[in-house]
């Protein structure tokens, strides 16, 4: 009896505590999942934001590098052979020789370029003083000649007419840029037109002379700068962010 | 008895002590919580990496255009600094560094220039910059300028005249227009240079283009007559001197005057005050600090040489005049009109692509006079961007 009279009636209390403990534990675990499930979307929209802008701006990077690296040593009256809204046909320069050595019927030529010279695809730019003659060369080879640095190479080019030590000669392929079909593309003679960024360039993108269109491009000397304008979208937004990518074009304005 | 007694109490308390679905709970919330964060760790994760990647390129973007930047400042240096001294004796074929175009940038950037002589007259100067350590560079940039230079021989071709126009030439009664007086003495230079600057003579005084008249006063003296050339024309005369457009010779001007000048050399001691306003030189004290000074002076509109004496290869867009008493040496190019008072001297040779020259004074053809210019002025060896493309790939 003893034992009994010291159970003390503690049944009825723990239920009740149990209660508030558990409402107080889904009320902390609801605020808890709550403020995660609130980071972790906004971390999503960050990173989605974040991926979008990083798209957009490797889009950007990429066409700023490309044109600027084409369009830099271009001389616009000579070299844009063709221009519209959305693309702009050039000599696309691969490469600067210096003529070293004249022989019989060919030319050693000392080079330095983004590859070496192909007889398929390229043709040659002679500058001498006062004049430039576009050819296409009969044959290009390896060559040898003390002329050249450690940078340079020698290749032995087949003139159809003279040439004298200290000509330039410069080795293009006739190509054009593209900003079309949701991307900056870049076509080689007759090719297809391969794209070298995301599809992410919405219709408004275009080519253009700064204060004018793209048919003042094509006007000799004329051209000192030339705009590439980039109607972005970045991917999973539904934002469009347009850019106007501005280059000197260091050989225009003066002839 | 002892174990009934006792059960019940212990049964009532081993009911509030079973496990409920509240006491699992915890461990499910747990579970969530942690797959929760594992979430929000691999997108923090994810934007981190993107981040982290687009700083790198923001990085290598940035290095690039330090480079690219940092190389056609070495080549724009390179002509701006142009040494004709150091460059001169290159022959066709050599290359040269330069060193007054190299140096180095906050940030670890550096840069330098060589010059290669394609030909005679024409140059490729290539800066280079590098960003980063020379082992594993961040970024590296190239640009490379086509220059020319104008060789003497070159403009000797343009000056074979004391007056060469295409237009309305008018000599006074007290004229004297003169190619074949024998060259200045002393004349300080090698006989050879002289010699170039006088070959292909006899010339005569007035070379005329097909459009070009003479208006001869009486007493006027002409020596060595005049001559029509049909290749001579206003604009051929405007476009410059030979290669020398006049573009060039005002971007490789020494001095831009405009107005009224007088003319005066000035020295501080020994050394040739070239800053000094009027100051074109001594041609007429051999022994003045300044006589070796014979500077490209540009015009952009009318000049009026009121008084004194001085040599330069001298370009005028506008209107010439030189007053009576004033003596004016050199190869002067005028795009407009040209007087020459009663009293007033030039000597060297002239070239008016304007309507009018009127000469009430003397013009004198004098080869040591052009020969001299060129030598001091250095025109034939100073570098300037040609005609058309100048800018090349670079690769």
């Amino acid at each position: 009896m003893v034992r009994t009279a010291r159970v003390r009636p503690r049944a009825p209390a723990r239920a009740g505590s149990a209660l508030v403990d558990l409402l107080a534990a889904l009320l902390i675990a609801a605020l808890v999942g709550a403020t995660l499930a609130a980071l972790l979307r906004a971390q999503l929209r960050l990173g989605t934001r974040v991926n979008a802008r990083a798209a957009a701006a490797e889009v950007e990077r990429t066409a700023a590098v490309v044109l600027l690296g084409e369009l830099r040593g271009m001389d616009p009256g000579r070299d844009i052979r063709g221009a519209s809204a959305d693309s702009l046909g050039i000599r696309a320069f691969r490469g600067v020789g210096v003529a070293c050595a004249v022989g019989a019927g060919s030319v050693l030529v000392r080079y330095r370029g983004s590859r070496a010279p192909d007889l398929s695809k390229d043709s040659v730019l002679l500058l001498r003083a006062g004049s430039e003659v576009a050819w296409s060369p009969g044959a290009v080879g390896k060559g040898v000649h003390a002329c050249a640095s450690a940078e340079e190479e020698v290749f032995r080019f087949t003139p159809p007419g003279p040439v004298q030590p200290g000509d330039l000669l410069m080795v293009f392929e006739t190509g054009s840029y593209h900003l079309a079909d949701g991307a900056l593309r870049y076509r080689r003679g007759q090719g297809g037109r391969q794209p070298l960024t995301r599809e992410l360039l919405g219709a408004a993108s275009g080519f253009g002379a700064p204060a004018a269109g793209p048919a003042d491009l094509l006007a000799p000397g004329v051209p000192e700068a030339l705009t590439a304008h980039l109607d972005v979208l970045l991917p999973g937004t539904g934002t469009r962010v347009p850019l106007d990518l501005r280059m000197a074009l260091p050989n225009g304005g003066v002839s | 008895m002892r174990c009934a007694m006792t059960r019940a109490p212990v049964t009532a308390s081993a009911a509030a002590r079973r496990p409920t679905a509240a006491a699992a709970r915890p461990g499910v919330v747990l579970v969530a919580v942690l797959l929760a964060l594992l979430l929000l760790a691999l997108a923090l994760a994810g934007t981190l990496a993107v981040t982290t990647q687009e700083a790198m390129l923001g990085r290598v973007e940035a290095a690039t255009l330090r480079a690219r930047l940092g190389a056609e400042g070495a080549a724009r240096a390179a002509l701006a600094g142009w040494r004709p001294e150091v460059l001169g004796p290159l022959p066709p074929g050599g290359r040269a560094a330069l060193p007054w175009a190299a140096g180095t940038g906050a940030g670890g950037v550096r840069w330098d220039a060589v010059a290669e002589r394609l030909s005679a007259a024409r140059w490729r100067v290539t800066g280079e910059a590098v960003v980063g350590p020379a082992l594993n560079p961040l970024a590296t940039g190239r640009a490379s300028l086509l220059l020319a230079t104008a060789p003497a021989p070159d403009l000797w071709a343009g000056l074979t005249a004391a007056l060469t126009a295409d237009g309305q030439v008018v000599l006074g009664g007290s004229a004297v227009l003169d190619a074949a007086a024998p060259p200045a003495e002393p004349c300080g230079l090698d006989g050879s240079a002289v010699d170039a600057a006088g070959g292909g003579g006899p010339f005569p005084a007035i070379r005329l283009g097909e459009a070009g008249q003479v208006q001869l006063a009486s007493g006027a003296t002409v020596q060595g007559g005049v001559e029509a050339d049909a290749g001579i024309h206003a604009a051929l005369l405007a476009a410059g001197l030979g290669p020398l457009g006049t573009g060039a010779l005002k971007a490789v001007a020494d001095r831009f005057e405009e107005g009224a000048l007088a003319l005066a050399p000035m020295a501080d001691g020994a050394a040739c005050s070239t800053a000094a306003p009027g100051n074109w030189g001594a041609p007429l004290d051999p022994a003045h600090p300044c006589a070796g000074y014979v500077p490209v002076v540009h015009a952009a509109g009318n000049l009026e040489l009121v008084q004194g004496a001085g040599a330069a290869l001298l370009v005028v867009a506008g209107d010439l005049v030189v007053r009576s008493g004033v003596e004016l040496h050199g190869i002067i190019i005028v795009l407009g009109s040209l007087t020459v008072e009663e009293g007033g001297l030039v000597l060297g040779a002239v070239r008016v692509a304007g309507a009018r020259a009127d000469v009430g004074g003397r013009v004198v053809r004098d080869a040591c006079v052009l020969a001299r210019t060129v030598r001091r002025s250095a025109i034939d060896a100073r570098a300037f961007r040609p005609p058309g493309r100048w800018w090349l790939p670079s690769f």
